[in-house]
């Protein structure tokens, strides 16, 4: 598990030279730097107060005064039924993180133990390894494909007072296509992380919990998935990132209007509505306010877990 | 011999002792916990890849509602290596020009920036928060955003440039590659910085204090201790920098969607274009398209892997 940088104890070597004129500098360049960094986003905030005349006039301009107008419209207005798209996003988020966690937490157990070790298993998670590094495009078209010939989803119907499966369906424009494809997407790099934590748990504790009486589910269930919270944490902040944002298997997979996702949604938003650039900013602030959010309160974990196991020790 | 077999044999022994149920493979368990997982990954991530190599190799049209495949060979190869000049004049030169600019680009600065912050500068946490922001927000709100940034009648940058006295460019139909490298920049670099970050301060700091003690002053300490050290840290990056560059595709689709007139277009573009926004259904031409850049992006993966790293694992 590769864990953040300690807070540091190695002597600060600028501090030989006391009140560097040099280290200001620096500091000043970099502050410089940060506020180019992060204008946009501050600029996007007062865009999604203000109107689109106050805008073109100076666009650079102060929400003063302060409009909420923008938000009012987005939420309330049924034309845009921002919620639709919201509960969508959740759904495929919540369901691919539940689907994802649980079955990269088994296997990362099971790959990580010595008692199920068996022949070809590195092999296996070796071959799950190097997926990691798969670009989307290499399987897209044929996840189309997949999406759009398995017809399994039942269509119900009733029939005499009585429910009956008329018809089946394909995935496509399905919901559930996007979940399958996200857990399946984020499970190498969850199953790596989870490996990982489960090789570092000492054998006594398998072996103590053993003694007890536990078998190989109850020792999974009631021993090691509680003690990988921290691991499990890292990885669901990471997945819970990918999936809220995720953009090209959304365009390619549901893209009818009932089942978009957030950010698909906010695509086609935004581009019926060119010149509206004031309920643009604030439809964008709206979909990324849930993630800044999270991040103003958990910016240490959120950089862990987003950078956990890039770094080569 | 005889007492290193004993010692075998004892502690065999006691292995059988100690772990009664080691006789016997828990095949069970083992289905009940790699199986899903498995399961999962096969169907919907392996079967596609291997799926679309065999693709590859037809033409697949949707012929009276169902998708219909005909044998082609190495035609749809031909095709793009030779006859597709969106392909072959745009997307690859463009997508290789990104790739190397875009990683030397953001390794450069996220480097200076992490050895900068090693040293714990002062708003050092501050500044690491919100250099690490963009990669948080999706690729739709980010090239939206810059899509107003760049206006060339009110974006901010194009008033700035003004304001300095400058003539601004029509920075998307002018310079729309630049434009796409540099957002993707601003998107990354706080990411491959605080990677590189973690890297450093995982670095001994006895290391540093030797050197320190051995009269090595700052710029000693960063060429021989940190910066070797930081080595296979920083290979990682630069690979996980490479392949974002070579495979992204949100960015540039909602930024310029590959326009204007192809300018910026990019191999993951171009392959969503002929798939999805063409004038007619083939999943097997865009397919072999993937395969070859798929099989450009895992070989120079495996150079940088094989000259660049020391050891043998890629470690993500």
């Amino acid at each position: 598990m590769a864990s953040l940088p300690q807070p540091q104890t190695v002597a600060f070597p600028f501090r030989r030279k006391p009140a560097s004129v040099r280290l200001w500098a620096l500091t000043g360049g970099l502050l410089v730097f940060t506020v180019v960094v992060g204008f946009p986003f501050v600029w996007m905030l007062a865009l999604s107060f203000r109107n689109t005349t106050e805008i073109l006039a100076d666009p650079f301009g102060l929400p003063v005064p302060f409009r909420a107008k923008n938000y009012v419209t987005l939420f309330t207005d049924p034309q845009i039924d921002i919620f639709r798209y919201v509960l969508n996003s959740i759904i495929v988020t919540g369901g691919s993180l539940i689907l994802s966690t649980m079955l990269s937490a088994l296997a990362g157990y099971g790959f990580a133990r010595r008692r199920f070790r068996f022949r070809g298993r590195e092999l296996l998670f070796g071959m799950m390894f190097i997926s990691i590094m798969f670009p989307a495009q290499i399987s897209l078209i044929a996840q189309f494909q997949q999406m759009v010939s398995y017809k399994i989803i039942p269509q119900f119907e009733m029939v005499a007072g009585q429910l009956q499966i008329t018809g089946w369906t394909s995935l496509y424009n399905n919901l559930l296509s996007l979940v399958l494809l996200y857990s399946a997407t984020r499970l190498p790099i969850s199953v790596f992380l989870l490996r990982t934590f489960y090789a570092q748990i000492p054998q006594d504790l398998e072996d103590a919990a053993r003694i007890d009486g536990c078998n190989d589910w109850s020792m999974f269930w009631r021993v090691m998935f509680p003690i990988s919270r921290p691991a499990l944490a890292t990885i669901l902040i990471f997945n819970f990132i990918y999936c809220w944002n995720e953009f090209l298997y959304a365009i390619v997979m549901v893209p009818t209007r009932s089942s978009r996702t957030l950010p698909l949604a906010i695509f086609n938003f935004l581009g019926e509505n060119r010149s509206d650039y004031a309920l643009g900013a604030a439809s964008l602030v709206a979909s990324t306010l849930p993630v800044l959010l999270l991040y103003l309160f958990l910016s240490e974990r959120f950089i862990e877990g987003m950078t956990a196991g890039a770094v080569k020790g | 011999m005889a007492t290193v077999r004993s010692a075998q044999t004892a502690e065999a022994a006691s292995v059988r002792a100690s772990t009664p149920h080691k006789q016997r493979k828990p095949w069970f368990s083992i289905l009940l916990f790699i199986g899903p997982a498995l399961a999962l990954y096969t169907l919907f991530l392996l079967v596609p890849v291997l799926t679309t190599f065999y693709n590859s190799l037809y033409r697949i049209e949707p012929i009276g509602g169902e998708l219909t495949a005909t044998f082609v060979g190495l035609d749809n190869y031909v095709e793009a290596l030779t006859k597709d000049k969106w392909f072959g004049q745009y997307a690859v030169p463009n997508t290789i020009i990104w790739a190397l600019v875009g990683p030397v680009l953001e390794m450069t600065v996220a480097t200076l920036l992490a050895l900068i912050l090693y040293f714990k500068t002062p708003f050092h946490r501050l500044f690491r928060a919100v250099w690490f922001t963009p990669i948080l927000i999706s690729g739709v709100v980010v090239g939206w955003l810059f899509r107003w940034v760049f206006n060339p009648d009110w974006g901010p940058l194009t008033l700035f440039v003004e304001g300095l006295g400058l003539e601004p460019l029509n920075w998307l139909v002018d310079v729309p590659l630049a434009s796409v490298i540099v957002v993707h920049f601003w998107r990354t670099f706080g990411f491959s910085m605080v990677i590189l970050l973690a890297g450093l301060s995982s670095i001994s700091d006895e290391l540093v204090e030797a050197a320190r003690i051995d009269g090595a002053g700052t710029w000693k300490v960063i060429l021989y201790i940190l910066l070797p050290l930081l080595r296979g840290t920083f290979v990682n990056v630069l690979i996980l920098s490479f392949i974002g560059k070579m495979s992204a595709f949100d960015t540039v689709f909602v930024l310029t969607d590959g326009g204007p007139m192809h300018r910026s277009e990019t191999v993951a573009t171009w392959v969503y274009t002929r798939t999805w926004n063409w004038r007619g259904l083939d999943l097997g031409y865009p397919s072999a398209m993937a395969v070859i850049w798929f099989l450009v992006i895992f070989i120079v993966t495996l150079l940088l892997q094989r000259y660049l790293q020391r050891r043998e694992t890629l470690e993500f």
